[in-house]
């Protein structure tokens, strides 16, 4: 069953009606972990701001439909937003510091929300609160509930974070750039405590992130987004190993570890900044393959197996 | 062949209240004409406060840096030497003033030198900036009306509008998406190879520096604690601190699932470094000698140097 279900999500400036998310659709079963992935301007984040309700005033849910845990996110025909979902989505965001109150002892926080979410008494609020930084890896949790934010580490507080997150019990949880910002070393203990604290399959998680190395350690699934529209989606090993959307495989050719072969498109890719008042294919633009209909009309969903592929030109193989 | 860029012995403590803060504790490399080293390391490992201080910007605590012969300090203060030593920080749109037409802001650092009049500094400027792929069309654009990539591109003409024999690189693309990130590189790579420039690259990002760096010297706490030519130190780390590094990045292998094992613990606070080896609080294979030595780098092979009392 798909605990995270969106589909054809539409988002818009009010003001001047460019769409930034069309026709966006992302399905997550329970136990997998799912990539949202793309540069700047692709409007991830957008899409797990609109999941949680704090879209910027003036950007609006357009069209489609949204449901966590088989629960409406979006109702009537304004799609506002019901914040009932919040219990159901937890969310670690890139920034752990500017997630917790810089004012307030870590200890003090985290009881609060417990108390809040699970009317949990004082003391059994405590408990819970020391038994959830130990399972975060934090090994001397009485030292931490007693520091504020500034006192801790970005790794640290991401720990924290965490820990909040999971003490909401939430079906779905969102990391958006979980790690982005932290060492590498840091990162790499964030990534597995993730993995593990996922590994019981209980909930839905979708990875949000520009970081294609992090995708391939860590999702089951991929989405591309280019421009507010997706471009591919499929299982991770099969994108990375044989991608067919002309954006993907610019966007694979990227890499470091790329070996350059004849095939590669990536020099005939023109840099352009995206143009959401297009009716066409985001892409289209850029991409060598393009043609009048490309720029015209919006894109077929191209099915085939587990993998879809947003083109006029290219299908899944 | 002489170095081009000589590093000797360089400290750099700040003061932070009546506690001192060493950021750099005794740091020596050198690099060649045409040759990028890369300075790699985790925060507060010193490798941004040495990139600043080889460019001048930072004022050496203690110890000597010099580029083509001259003392740093004297190449700040001479306009006509200025030119030698140029960098790239990590934000372009934020280092780039705002207000400023890109024409005039790349044609800056010629002005300061006091090095040309103004026709001719105008077509210097449409080189440089043709030398990075923008046209004649940016010359009156302003810094908000380029993209990431386009304003990286626009510090790095006014960075090479000089002829510096040295550019400073700080984490010139850590900012920048994944596919601009690869055409900066390329770029960068290959005005190197058309002038002989030397790159100290600084990153943190070990992908760029596999592809950029001739050689790699990996910082920890203030410290050099391993340095080598970049194919051996991916192949074959042998400080426990770079194996770890290497280990803990992700990579795309869709063939194989990722299994590590992180380096436990964290790196502690450059005002409380402790006695010995500053690296044995996370170190899988510390044992009692490495809080009574603080090790030396030293050769332990052709071109490579390490700092490890547990080596083999």
């Amino acid at each position: 069953m798909n605990l995270l279900a969106v589909n054809d999500l539409d988002l818009r400036i009010a003001r001047t009606g460019q769409t930034l998310l069309r026709d966006v659709t992302v399905s997550i079963e329970r136990g997998s972990i799912v990539g949202l992935v793309g540069e700047s301007g692709s409007g991830k984040s957008m899409f797990s701001l609109a999941l949680m309700g704090l879209l910027p005033t003036g950007i609006e849910v357009t069209g489609g439909t949204a449901e966590v845990a088989g629960q409406p996110v979006f109702r009537g025909a304004s799609h506002s937003y019901d914040t009932a979902t919040r219990d159901r989505i937890a969310l670690v965001s890139q920034n752990p510091r500017a997630a917790l109150n810089p004012t307030m002892r870590i200890g003090k926080q985290m009881v609060r929300v417990l108390r809040e979410r699970h009317r949990m008494g004082k003391v059994e609020a405590r408990d819970e609160a020391r038994e959830l930084l130990r399972k975060v890896g934090i090994s001397d949790p009485t030292r931490v509930e007693r520091a504020y934010p500034h006192q801790l580490s970005g790794g640290m507080c991401q720990r924290v974070v965490i820990a909040m997150a999971l003490s909401v019990k939430a079906p779905v949880l969102i990391a958006d750039e979980p790690t982005t910002g932290l060492d590498v070393t840091i990162q790499a203990q964030i990534l597995l405590l993730l993995k593990e604290l996922m590994a019981d399959g209980d909930r839905a998680v979708l990875m949000v992130t520009h970081d294609l190395a992090v995708v391939s350690s860590m999702c089951d699934q991929v989405i591309i987004l280019y421009g507010g529209q997706v471009m591919e989606v499929g299982p991770t090993r099969d994108i990375f190993l044989d991608p067919v959307h002309p954006y993907t495989r610019f966007l694979l050719e990227s890499l470091e570890d790329h070996v350059p072969s004849a095939d590669d498109i990536g020099d005939r890719v023109t840099e352009a900044s995206v143009d959401f008042s297009i009716t066409g294919c985001r892409f289209a633009k850029r991409c060598p393959f393009s043609t009048e209909l490309c720029h015209r009309e919006p894109p077929p969903v191209r099915r085939s197996g587990a993998r879809t592929v947003h083109c006029h030109h290219r299908g899944a193989s | 062949m002489s170095p081009l860029l000589e590093v000797d012995d360089l400290v750099i403590t700040y003061a932070n209240g009546r506690r001192r803060v060493s950021a750099v504790r005794g740091v020596s490399f050198a690099a060649e004409p045409g040759e990028t080293i890369a300075l790699v390391g985790e925060s507060g490992c010193g490798k941004s406060s040495t990139a600043r201080a080889v460019a001048g910007l930072e004022a050496a605590t203690a110890g000597r840096i010099r580029v083509a012969g001259h003392d740093v300090g004297a190449i700040a203060r001479d306009p006509k030497l200025r030119h030698l030593v140029q960098m790239v920080f990590q934000h372009a749109d934020q280092s780039l003033d705002q207000t400023w037409t890109v024409e005039r802001i790349v044609a800056e650092p010629l002005a300061r030198m006091h090095r040309t009049g103004r026709g001719a500094s105008h077509d210097r400027v449409v080189t440089a900036l043709a030398e990075v792929g923008l046209g004649a069309e940016y010359l009156s654009r302003r810094p908000r009306d380029l993209s990431g990539g386009q304003a990286q591109r626009v510090a790095i003409a006014r960075a090479l509008i000089t002829r510096p024999q040295l550019v400073v690189l700080d984490e010139p693309t850590a900012s920048l998406d994944q596919s601009v990130r690869s055409r900066v590189l390329s770029l960068l790579q290959s005005l190197q190879a058309e002038r002989t420039m030397t790159y100290v690259f600084i990153s943190h990002d070990l992908a760029s520096v596999r592809r950029i760096a001739h050689r790699v010297a990996v910082m920890y706490l203030g410290r050099i604690v391993e340095v080598g030519p970049t194919a051996e130190i991916f192949r074959d780390p042998k400080h426990p601190y770079t194996r770890g590094l290497l280990e803990s990045e992700p990579r795309v292998t869709p063939d194989e699932p990722w299994e590590i094992t992180p380096m436990t613990g964290e790196t502690p606070s450059p005002s409380a470094i402790p006695a010995g080896c500053a690296f044995q609080g996370r170190c899988p294979l510390a044992g009692p000698e490495c809080a009574a030595v603080d090790p030396p780098l030293i050769e332990v092979a052709g071109g490579r140097l390490l700092a490890c009392v547990k080596k083999d």
